[in-house]
């Protein structure tokens, strides 16, 4: 079990803690922003062993190169991968490929637990409940079981490359 | 290159999106489709569409293996139309959808 199951893990707790009566805010902000982080270090930790190997001695690199993706770039990325609707930069790297529907919802689950994390850790206005909370984490759970279905294929790569960097390469 | 995007009107929303015009599996239990069109967090305009459900409804019958056929009609739905924002696909039990924006820390 590696971190990112251990954060859903640590969601799941929080969302089912309170069983009793209604569920306390700051235990479901926290769950929602946890879901967020499951998903971001696990595509991360994907993209890095795509870019480097898996291999025991590449962990200090892949380590350095987690700490160059930014949120924004990968909410954008997944954003078009989501809709199918690539950017003339990247389309040709599909290689005549569709994109998969797994790989879809996969980004597409990225792209929307952003937007929630935002809202759980800044609008104070927004209520989350329980089965709410619950149902994105199986979203989650979802999405990263998909990716067993992707893994390796060229669009996936093309994914795991873009979420990098897609936004920085010309024309 | 920025992608072009073309919005539909609240109203050819509502067509799209109404129940009937989905054609959505009457097993699916859900009660209501409903849309918000707002700017996400980041200033970017997005569709929010929600399937609601009774309170009774259970979590188990919301999960999303069920609910990917209703993300995929309305998606396709939408691309259909001509809509190019964002579509966040939200599903919701009906009590958490009409209490999601009233929270009150200082008495919650």
């Amino acid at each position: 079990v590696g971190l990112p199951e251990d954060l859903l893990e640590q969601a799941r707790h929080l969302a089912l803690r309170d069983a009793t009566g209604r569920p306390r805010q700051d235990h479901l902000r926290r769950s929602v922003s946890t879901i967020y982080y499951a998903v971001f270090h696990f595509l991360i930790d994907q993209a890095c062993r795509s870019l480097l190997g898996a291999a025991r001695e590449t962990r200090g690199l892949r380590g350095i190169l987690a700490r160059a993706f930014d949120h924004g770039s990968m909410r954008r990325v997944s954003a078009s991968f989501a809709s199918g609707n690539l950017s003339n930069r990247l389309a040709p790297g599909l290689e005549g490929h569709d994109i998969p529907p797994e790989l879809r919802r996969v980004a597409d689950t990225f792209r929307y637990l952003q937007e929630r994390r935002h809202e759980a850790d800044y609008d104070l206005l927004r209520r989350f409940g329980r089965s709410e909370v619950l149902l994105l984490i199986a979203r989650a759970d979802e999405a990263l079981h998909a990716w067993a279905n992707v893994a390796g294929s060229v669009p996936a790569r093309l994914y795991l490359l873009a979420l990098l960097a897609g936004e920085r390469i010309r024309e | 290159m920025p992608r072009s995007t073309r919005m539909l009107s609240e109203e050819e929303l509502a067509v799209v999106l109404s129940v009937s015009k989905l054609a959505l599996p009457a097993d699916l239990q859900i009660k209501e489709i409903k849309f918000e069109e707002r700017d996400d967090s980041t200033g970017e305009p997005i569709i929010e569409v929600y399937a609601i459900f009774d309170d009774a409804v259970p979590d188990e019958v919301m999960s999303w293996a069920r609910m990917e056929p209703v993300y995929e009609a309305i998606r396709t739905a939408l691309l259909s139309a001509g809509e190019t924002r964002y579509m966040m696909f939200t599903v919701m039990h009906r009590t958490d959808f009409d209490d999601r924006y009233n929270y009150d820390p200082a008495f919650d």
